[in-house]
């Protein structure tokens, strides 16, 4: 069944994830459509990826389209998405799905209203690890929660396209509304509710943060999470329940650790999917059969509301970390004044 | 000289030193910065700060000409690769003498003087050793000169051991292996001077060849005023990041573990150069491949190189008196404060394993 779709953004994320997986799907890769404001860019992804056709206003083929992936810098997000909706245009829309609650909330109910599909791509949800954590914790296998962590952070090199987050005149939002979007929603999404902030530290300076911590408590339950774009951290999450404590990483595909009072062990996972490129299959693959009729998405967008909650009551209470290796002004500035 | 009508260039903000620049320029003097990264993605320490920042690669002369539009001073703190850093610098160079800049600042390193040992000055001759390293940055320098005869007013800086917060070589690295129990050389193979500079103090250095009107047209060293020994700087590094001293036992082992993993790291290096998109899907595809893949790198990380053999027993010292002359260079940071700054970051980060309750890594 060929499904004619538009992915609106040929950045970095659009050609290492949705154009890759469209183009391999039959019936889709015949009508795709590429979009974007920089016509060298969108010719290139034009020529890449075989799509029938280009253009570099996404309201040029709004009547055009069956389907649409949003993938334009963030900011930007709740606009694009909401011209597609008015259209009655299913849409799949990059994390994070609106930069404000209100805009998320805004989407939702006009996806509601025009009766379509609205998914996000929050792919830690088909991360297997995360995935059995889910289930684990709403099976109760693991007792009643009592602790959450999750440290993730690597040494940010996403080929970028656009330098619209960082420094002046950027969005002010870092490493938490990119990495915490996924983070704060696997808090979501495994506890069934959203924890309240307790505190939040990070390293913006006037510019978007590199570095956050989140602290949380909610339901008999409180948690960290700690991320980074400045250095590689554990890359894992730990769930201590009263009875089980489970341990996994969070790109773990095959196995997570399950630590009782008696014993700790390795719990195989036997996982759909075992790779990453695999992941962004599974992702095109969810949202085509939504679109079809044929399913829920994995990820509505309803779904995601209290993780952008979180992140916006996070920046609301803003502390700066104490960085006593970069305020040596004084010192260094003795000798040049 | 330094004003703050124009804003300062910094070319290659995203890296180490540059990063500091910035960070430093702007809550230093309140002068306006424009912060220029080859990547987008190398943008995310300087991001964190209200900066110009622009996309600019030294090897595209018109990047370079509009990355120039209106500054008032260069400092070039960009490297790459050796062949297109010197024609790159030349690019820089070219740029700012059109646009009529005041001064550039011009990051060279100590290893111009090549492998000699003792006390050198800034007069002593530039050697090339067939490192393309050290054999780009005297080519770069001499683009400088160059540009000084056609009425460019260009500073050069040699820098030595630069470390402190944000250094991957001198600092993470380290600190990194000592964490990991990793081996280093054994005591007395460690007993070369060290030449350590706090990075707070390089950029102090910068700010005075941006502003003296005495560094135009000259070179400096810029150094610490500390003779440590290799020894010292990695047992206070040691010490400052809550671990035990260094184990001053067999460096005869030592030097056969490091020989032994020698082929295995100049292998790795070949291969991952030659072949590294094949190999990242496969290690993205493959739980096995991957933990095979992280398995060898640990064990190169934990071992010295056989260049860290070389460094690490040269005895060779930089004096700043020409700094301290002419531009009122001193070092304001001993390494006691220094590395005691950079165990503080490094905790921060978590270079020293991982936060406090988190599970000790993938499973």
């Amino acid at each position: 069944m060929s499904v004619r779709i538009a992915v609106v953004g040929c950045g970095a994320i659009a050609r290492a994830f949705h154009l890759p997986a469209l183009a391999a799907v039959p019936g889709v890769s015949d009508h795709l459509i590429v979009v974007d404001h920089d016509s060298r860019r969108v010719a290139t992804a034009q020529q890449e990826f075989r799509a029938s056709r280009a253009a570099t206003d996404h309201r040029e083929v709004l009547h055009d389209v069956e389907a649409a992936i949003v993938a334009v810098p963030q900011e930007f997000h709740a606009d694009v998405v909401m011209d597609f909706l008015r259209e009655r245009v299913p849409v799949l829309c990059e994390k994070p799905l609106a930069t404000t609650l209100a805009q998320a909330t805004a989407l939702v109910t006009a996806a509601d209203v025009a009766g379509v599909v609205l998914a996000v791509n929050n792919t830690r949800r088909f991360y297997p690890a995360v995935r059995a954590a889910r289930e684990w914790i709403q099976a109760g296998r693991l007792g009643t929660i009592r602790r959450v962590e999750i440290h993730e952070g690597t040494s940010f090199n996403w080929p970028l396209t656009s330098g619209s987050t960082f420094g002046r005149g950027g969005t002010g939002k870092g490493v938490l509304q990119d990495v915490g979007a996924h983070a704060l929603d696997m808090i979501c999404w495994w506890l069934g509710a959203r924890p309240s902030i307790t505190r939040y530290q990070d390293d913006a300076m006037g510019g978007s943060e590199a570095v956050a911590r989140v602290e949380f408590a909610g339901a008999g339950c409180t948690g960290v999470v700690d991320l980074s774009w400045l250095s590689r951290l554990p890359n894992t999450f730990r769930v201590v329940g009263d009875e089980d404590t489970l341990e996994g990483g969070i790109l773990a595909w095959d196995a997570v650790r399950l630590t009782g009072r008696r014993r700790s062990r390795k719990v195989r996972l036997r996982p759909e999917v075992r790779s990453f490129p695999r992941v962004r299959d599974h992702v095109i693959a969810d949202f085509l059969g939504a679109v079809r009729g044929e399913r829920r998405p994995a990820v509505p967008a309803k779904d995601v509301l209290p993780s952008i909650a979180m992140i916006e009551e996070c920046y609301g209470r803003r502390e700066p970390f104490p960085m006593p290796w970069f305020d040596t002004v004084s010192e260094a500035s003795s000798v040049v004044l | 000289m330094l004003s703050s009508d124009r804003p300062i260039l910094i070319i290659g903000a995203g890296g180490f030193i540059g990063g500091r620049v910035v960070e430093m320029l702007q809550g230093l003097l309140g002068i306006p910065v424009r912060a220029s990264v080859r990547r987008w993605s190398s943008a995310v320490r300087i991001g964190r700060l209200p900066v110009e920042i622009v996309l600019c690669d030294i090897a595209d002369a018109d990047q370079v000409r509009r990355a120039m539009d209106g500054v008032g001073g260069v400092v070039h703190c960009a490297y790459g690769d050796p062949a297109v850093f010197v024609e790159g610098t030349r690019t820089v160079l070219q740029a700012a003498l059109e646009a009529g800049v005041d001064r550039v600042v011009h990051l060279s390193t100590m290893e111009v003087y090549g492998d000699v040992e003792g006390v050198v000055f800034e007069d002593a001759p530039l050697r090339k050793t067939g490192w393309s390293y050290r054999d780009s940055k005297i080519d770069a320098e001499l683009a400088c000169r160059s540009y000084m005869d056609r009425g460019l007013s260009v500073s050069i800086l040699r820098p030595t051991i630069v470390y402190g917060p944000f250094s991957r070589d001198w600092t993470a690295r380290f600190a990194e292996r000592l964490v990991a129990g990793g081996t280093f050389p054994g005591r007395e193979d460690c007993q070369g001077t060290c030449n350590l500079v706090y990075i707070d103090d390089l950029v102090a250095a910068i700010v005075l060849a941006l502003d003296r009107k005495e560094a135009a047209g000259a070179a400096f060293n810029v150094n610490g005023e500390e003779r440590l020994t290799w020894w010292q700087y990695l047992n206070d590094l040691s010490r400052a990041i809550g671990l035990p001293p260094l184990n001053g036992g067999s460096s005869f082992a030592r030097r056969v573990r490091c020989a032994a993993v020698a082929p295995v790291r100049t292998t790795a290096r070949v291969v991952l150069d030659r072949f590294r998109d094949p190999i990242m899907a496969v290690y993205q595809s493959s739980p096995t491949a991957q933990r095979l893949m992280r398995g060898v790198e640990g064990v190169i990380r934990r071992t010295p190189a056989p260049a860290e053999y070389r460094l690490f027993t040269r005895k060779v010292f930089l004096p700043v008196d020409k700094a301290r002359a002419l531009l009122g260079y001193r070092s304001q940071f001993p390494a006691s404060r220094g590395v005691a700054l950079s165990a503080s970051w490094l905790r921060h980060h978590g270079f020293l394993g991982v936060p406090e309750g988190a599970p000790a890594g993938p499973l």
